[in-house]
């Protein structure tokens, strides 16, 4: 799952780059409203972390421009700025959660995946697919109720491609959600993550558009 | 509180106003008593004297009494209250008397109820006619009981009257009071109802709306500061919270744990810096009656200021000149430094390489001005006219990056105001800032002073 952490604060943004990538996001990190703005535009985020006071461009408008463009990426807005009106008003501009700061990172990381989960149309932790089950709040897959080995690339392709199932998912999609900007992949690396996946879970689960990329039949 | 006032209000009322009806009606009741002996000692007299007249000395004592017709209808009526007359000779020996049942004493000895007159007729008798006088008497008793009946319900009415009127010129207080206990429970919107600006309470009702008015502004004001504090101090806090609860979230190696204690360490810091401009903040805003004043002389403060801060200068290439004249001010010497530190500060930290800070006093009148002319980075049209609020700034990066807490020229201005003077900055975006400092100016009788300067 990527996430893009908008926060002008270095030490925080450092703090929640590693901690998110412990909880195996994919973070990126914009200091202002313009670097975030790119960033949206580019790249197809799970979840967007938002600071409303970061310099250059406000989070308000990130906020705004973000819901005016159509995007449904869910936002939780953390920020200092704790007045029931600020909440409301970031809630009405189409904000999905509001964490005041201090907060603590277990608890963002839990909000960070309702949130994703949410937004995939499920809100349930458990998805079944065939003899397989998977447990998004442990991050734990089973096969006929045996637990599955799983690296976290493993787990976040195949927690992408359920969330996902029915609808074809292109390599270079699968790419963008699991390694953030600074990671220097070849899209083949996709390829052996299926194949592992396929090794583990059996062949039924996980199929191959020859060219195009995989899918997860509904 | 109220009522014991208007119940005091209304017996010292009533008592003054029983003083004058007292005084009023004894002097109605004395008058009508004078009025009354008067009347009587006249007729007394004119009857003395028909009875002296009517009597003629016959011989050795004896005397002959012939009373005129009127004198005996006055002295031998038929009915009601019947005068006397006595008549003694030279030697005391009663000579005739009108009644005969009636015991009479000598002259000047009248018996209780009477009034009696004395004169010497011929041949050396002596001739006393008197009359009962308790009718006379029990006429003025009755107007005496009038005049007190009339006095008390007079005083009855006033009281009454006086109670209703001291309660509706004290119905403003009511309503002072109550609003004041509406505000000390904590509703600073309370206002007292003002009527009409005519009469003294309602004038006071006016102040002190004014004052509530004040208050309000200074409790918002006061609010909104901690607000603002809570605000700046929760950042530090998020990254002090979030990095240990990262550091501790597992097993980290050596290298890790530095770099969070390094985090750390930049998060207390940056607390510590915020908690104590705040105290200097809250000390300068609250010294402002207490300050010590003494004679400042400002150029001298400008120039240690200036070598102070030289190396800061230094290292980021900012020229610092320093001309104009010297002037006193009357102030604290160290408040006056710290104003004066910040705003240099901030021209220095907001240069460019290359670039100059020009530091320059001039005194006219009473006023003198300390023009700080950086040619730094400048300020945004918009952001001007807020450089001064506490917490604001320009670039929040920026100002980060050189360590500021946004509170640096807040705290000047607070300083400068607090000595009777103001700040004021113009800038241009690329070209640099102006701050113009005026202080009023104090003129020393003691030269030495003068001369150190």
């Amino acid at each position: 799952m990527r996430v893009l952490v908008v926060e002008d604060e270095a030490d925080l943004a450092s703090t929640l780059n590693r901690a998110l990538g412990e909880a195996h996001f994919a973070v990126d990190v914009a200091a202002d409203g313009e670097e975030a703005q790119y960033l949206l535009k580019e790249v197809a985020y799970d979840a967007v972390v938002l600071d409303l006071m970061v310099p250059k461009r406000s989070g308000w408008t990130l906020l705004q421009d973000l819901r005016q463009s159509g995007s449904r990426t869910p936002v939780l807005i953390l920020t200092a700025r704790d007045a029931v009106d600020d909440r409301v008003k970031a809630l009405d501009l189409g904000a999905d959660d509001y964490l005041p700061k201090p907060f603590a990172i277990s608890e963002l990381v839990a909000r960070l995946r309702a949130l994703v989960r949410r937004a995939g149309g499920n809100p349930a932790p458990v998805l079944i697919v065939g003899d397989i089950t998977i447990d998004r709040s442990a991050r734990l897959v089973y096969r006929q109720s045996v637990p599955v080995e799983l690296t976290a690339r493993e787990y976040s392709i195949l927690e992408l491609m359920v969330r996902n199932r029915g609808t074809l998912v292109t390599r270079s999609e699968i790419c963008e959600h699991i390694y953030s900007e600074s990671s220097d992949v070849f899209s083949n690396v996709v390829d052996v993550h299926i194949a592992a996946l396929r090794r583990k879970l059996g062949p039924a689960v996980i199929h191959t558009r020859r060219g195009q990329g995989y899918i997860v039949n509904a | 509180m109220r009522e014991s006032l208007r119940v005091r209000l209304v017996l010292w009322y009533a008592l003054v106003l029983a003083l004058v009806v007292a005084l009023y009606g004894g002097a109605v009741v004395y008058q009508s008593w004078r009025t009354m002996i008067a009347a009587v000692d006249a007729e007394l007299a004119v009857h003395a004297r028909e009875v002296s007249q009517a009597l003629t000395p016959v011989e050795d004592g004896r005397f002959d009494l012939e009373l005129p017709s009127e004198a005996a209808a006055y002295f031998f009526r038929p009915e009601g209250v019947r005068p006397y007359y006595v008549i003694w000779s030279r030697t005391g020996e009663l000579v005739d008397r009108s009644d005969p049942e009636l015991h009479v004493g000598l002259p000047g000895n009248a018996a209780e109820g009477r009034r009696e007159l004395s004169v010497q007729a011929a041949g050396g008798a002596t001739v006393l006619v008197g009359r009962d006088i308790t009718d006379l008497e029990g006429e003025q008793w009755a107007l005496l009981w009038d005049v007190v009946l009339a006095g008390v319900a007079t005083l009855a009415v006033a009281i009454f009257g006086g109670w209703f009127v001291a309660g509706r010129a004290l119905a403003p207080i009511k309503r002072i009071s109550k609003t004041a206990r509406a505000m000390s429970a904590g509703d600073l919107n309370a206002r007292i109802a003002v009527e009409s600006t005519e009469s003294e309470l309602e004038q006071v009702a006016s102040t002190l709306n004014e004052a509530f008015d004040r208050l309000r502004l200074a409790v918002e004001q006061e609010r909104r500061f901690m607000a603002d504090a809570s605000h700046e101090l929760r950042t530090p806090i998020s990254v002090l919270r979030a990095e240990t609860e990262w550091a501790l979230d597992r097993e980290r190696s050596p290298q890790q744990y530095k770099d969070a204690l390094a985090v750390c360490r930049r998060a207390a810091h940056r607390m510590q810096d915020i908690a104590e401009r705040l105290l200097t903040l809250v000390r300068v805003e609250t010294a402002s009656d207490a300050q010590e004043l003494t004679p400042v002389p400002m150029r001298s403060l400008v120039d240690d200021v200036v070598t102070w801060l030289a190396p800061m200068a230094q290292e980021r290439g900012v020229r610092l000149s320093v001309t104009g004249d010297p002037f006193i001010v009357s102030g604290d010497a160290e408040q006056l430094r710290e104003a004066l530190n910040n705003v240099i500060t901030n021209a220095i930290l907001y240069n460019k390489p290359g670039g100059s800070v020009a530091i320059s006093t001039r005194q006219t009148g009473n006023v003198a001005r300390i023009e700080i002319v950086d040619t730094g980075i400048g300020i945004p049209p918009e952001a001007v006219s807020r450089v001064f609020e506490r917490f604001f700034r320009v670039d929040k990066a920026r100002s980060r990056e050189v360590g500021g807490s946004g509170l640096g020229l807040s705290i000047a201005r607070t300083i400068f105001v607090a000595h009777g003077g103001d700040i004021t900055c113009t800038s241009e975006p690329g070209v640099g800032s102006a701050f113009v400092i005026s202080l009023p100016t104090v003129t020393l009788p003691d030269s030495r002073l003068t001369i150190a300067n």
